[in-house]
């Protein structure tokens, strides 16, 4: 794959397949670890900030979030069994969805000054991407993407929640921006056949 | 994927329109999008747009200073003052972008649901050329409505800084506004204040109709009082008569006049004295004022502004299609003819037949006759009838067999002129089997029909029906200009006899001549009909 910059204009700088990181960071590499977390935390905190409820929004932690989920997803990277090439950001992705669920349930537990405002702890309090596009749209979505092979799990994941351009994604997998082209559309169609499954279930 | 491959293909590439967040036009689909899969990717469609959206700039902004809320806006500054309401400029948190929020004036004496009407009319108009409204809502019984916020200077403000505006500039703006109005008809809707004012132009370049305080539903009671601006309003309307599209045409006219010009086309101080000049027909003529227009801009803008409103373009549509006429086109090649919409009712039972060839022991059965379209209704045209001004024209077609159907106005000059099939109209070639056809057809909702619009010796008509596609033909086509494009249409003017000519009177066009020629030989003569009508002019 070509290095260089990204065509999308303040995406990712497109010099070193993460999957190449990954294998210098388990060798003990800092600069990979840098360089890794560089590429991924904007991209990653912009998507928090659409996914978290307002909740964790208006607290202003998501960028904080962001970064442990990062940090702590780098220490597991043993754990980490890539599903192919483009899956590790799937993988964070999901560890991020799953460590929101963990912060609403500590919220809930535990309001920090004796009172809470009503608005901000409703644990319904809708993500900023369901307000858009609706709760139920959003669910049906995540049903139907999980039903999908890990590789189309990430192209798609890629494309449309990241907003990745097509070299990017192309540099992630190890293909050609043509060739990603083809397979996010393909994925597409897989995923709206899993969601119209879902909507007759 | 399917076992169609065509359809994988079809799918594949709709995905990835909505992967790159491209429009998709559902509607052309074979099935129209409506089975599981498509559903599954309109609702993918919604997702990534959302994405997409916040990806661009949620989040970002974030108001420092409010004056107050409204609902869920935060209301920012003043922008300027309606007639009915205020407009501020506001932040929507949930869309993440500046509106401009139009809030009721407490004194108004408008009711909220009247205020409000305007968000539910302007909400089913969407055109490039037409503001957005993104919401309406009452909060502290105050009603207010927000939609897309222009950053640009409004037309009126660029005349008083610039003076007159360039020819190309007008014919510009006038073919943008004429869409944006053909929009606002097709929807059953008349704008009721086009005037400077009221139309935006973006740093872009973009011009954008705003306002629809005054707008109505077409079929409106005509009990309503007279709105719009004095300057602006037709002679009819001046007299009592409902807004219609044909006073939006000249609201349109009078708007590019003075983009012209600086003036008005009357000057009147009041309404009685704007009703008096019109009466006398005082009116300043564009050419004595602006000098060195187009001269195909100067006639379009003045038929715009006719006192009849059935001597004015008979649709938006039409106006842009007079206002877009390069000077060059008017001098030579075709010009007897524009493409006009048709008045109401086509076709009233043929009551004379012009020309029918009708092949009683042949298999193949085809029916072609003109009629005459104007404010009555319509009449088949018999043999020798004359027409009158302002007439329009169409054709019926009929045919036993699906049929590639070619229309050209055979006048002699270099290029045969293409009245049929038309670029972005329906119908288009083949035409079905035993259907019958009004040509030329409908632009979008809006049926059309040709208008004669000049003094010359004679108009041609020459009529080709095939019964299989024609490649010679359809490259000819391709090739020659198109009736029904906006450059090519003109101003109508012209009283003529109808009469049809001998079946074997020789085409004038060569070209056309050697076309048809080829197309009977390849395909002989009995798959090919051919019907030619010589349309002399009175006293010619």
């Amino acid at each position: 794959m070509n290095a260089g910059e990204s065509d999308s204009g303040g995406g990712l700088p497109v010099v070193e397949p993460t999957i190449t990181l990954i294998r210098k960071i388990r060798g003990g590499d800092s600069h990979a670890r840098d360089a890794l977390l560089r590429r991924f935390l904007p991209l990653l905190q912009r998507w928090a900030h659409g996914r978290l409820p307002r909740q964790m929004r208006d607290l202003n932690e998501t960028d904080d979030l962001v970064q442990v989920t990062l940090v702590k997803a780098l220490a597991r990277l043993d754990q980490f069994e890539a599903a192919g090439p483009g899956a590790f950001l799937a993988y964070l992705r999901q560890a991020l969805l799953n460590q929101v669920r963990d912060e609403i349930r500590r919220h809930q537990r535990r309001p920090e000054h004796g009172e809470i405002d009503v608005e901000l702890s409703d644990p319904e309090a809708p993500a900023l991407i369901e307000q858009i596009v609706g709760s139920e749209r959003v669910r049906a979505y995540e049903q139907a993407l999980a039903a999908l092979p890990k590789r189309q799990q990430g192209l798609i994941v890629m494309r449309v929640e990241f907003g990745m351009s097509y070299p990017e994604i192309a540099a992630e997998v190890d293909s050609t921006p043509d060739a990603v082209r083809v397979m996010v559309a393909r994925a597409i169609v897989l995923l709206s056949k899993a969601l119209a499954t879902e909507a007759g279930n | 994927m399917t076992a169609d491959p065509k359809r994988d293909e079809d799918l594949e590439r709709l995905a990835a329109r909505i992967a790159d967040d491209e429009p998709v036009n559902w509607q052309q689909l074979s099935d129209g999008g409506t089975d599981d899969t498509m559903q599954g990717l309109r609702e993918l469609q919604q997702l990534v747009q959302g994405y997409r959206h916040m990806q661009l700039g949620g989040n970002r902004f974030t108001p420092r200073s409010s004056k107050f809320r409204f609902g869920g806006l935060t209301v920012i500054e003043p922008l300027g003052a309606g007639s009915q309401g205020d407009v501020w400029r506001a932040y929507d948190p949930l869309l993440d972008l500046q509106v401009a929020l139009k809030l009721r004036k407490l004194e108004s004496d408008t009711l909220s649901h009247q205020f409000l009407a305007e968000a539910r009319r302007l909400a089913r108009v969407r055109q490039a050329n037409i503001v957005s409204v993104y919401g309406a809502a009452v909060h502290n019984s105050r009603a207010g409505l927000w939609m897309e916020l222009i950053r640009g200077t409004s037309l009126e403000q660029l005349l008083s800084q610039g003076g007159p505006f360039a020819a190309e500039e007008i014919r510009g703006i006038g073919v943008d506004m004429c869409h944006a109005l053909a929009t606002v008809h097709r929807h059953g809707l008349v704008h009721g204040d086009v005037k400077a004012e009221n139309v935006m132009r973006e740093v872009s370049g973009r011009v954008v109709l705003m306002d629809f305080g005054a707008a109505r539903e077409l079929d409106a009671p005509q009990s309503q009082a007279v709105t719009g601006s004095l300057n602006y309003l037709a002679p009819e309307v001046l007299r009592g008569a409902p807004p219609s599209p044909s006073s939006d045409v000249y609201a349109l006219g009078v708007l590019l006049f003075r983009l012209a010009s600086g003036v008005y086309p009357y000057s009147a101080e009041d309404a009685a004295a704007l009703l008096t000049a019109q009466d006398r027909q005082q009116r300043t003529k564009l050419s004595t004022v602006r000098r060195g227009l187009p001269r195909t801009l100067v006639a379009a803008i003045e038929q715009a502004l006719d006192p009849d409103p059935l001597k004015r373009h008979p649709t938006a549509l039409a106006f842009a299609a007079a206002l877009a006429v390069p000077q060059q086109r008017n001098l030579g090649g075709w010009k007897g003819l524009a493409l006009a919409a048709a008045l109401a009712g086509l076709v009233a039972g043929g009551v004379s037949l012009l020309s029918a060839r009708w092949n009683g022991g042949a298999t193949w059965q085809t029916d072609a006759r003109f009629y005459r379209v104007d404010a009555h209704g319509s009449n088949a045209l018999a043999d020798g009838s004359a027409v009158a001004l302002g007439d329009r024209l169409g054709l019926e077609f009929r045919s036993s067999r699906p049929a590639w159907v070619y229309i050209f106005d055979d006048d002699g000059s270099a290029q045969a002129a293409v009245l049929f099939p038309l670029f972005g109209m329906e119908p288009a070639n083949p035409l079905a089997a035993d259907t019958t056809y009004h040509l030329p057809g409908k632009a979008g909702a809006t049926a059309m029909s040709w208008q004669v619009s000049r003094g010359a010796p004679r108009e041609t008509f020459l009529v080709v029906a095939a019964d299989a596609p024609q490649p010679d033909l359809e490259s000819a086509v391709a090739a020659w200009q198109r009736a029904g494009s906006p450059e090519t249409s003109v101003a109508t003017r012209g009283v003529l006899g109808l009469v049809p000519a001998p079946q074997d009177t020789p085409v004038q066009n060569a070209a056309l001549n050697d076309v048809l020629a080829r197309v009977e030989q390849r395909s002989g003569a009995e798959h090919v009909r051919r019907w030619r009508y010589v349309f002399p002019h009175s006293g010619g």
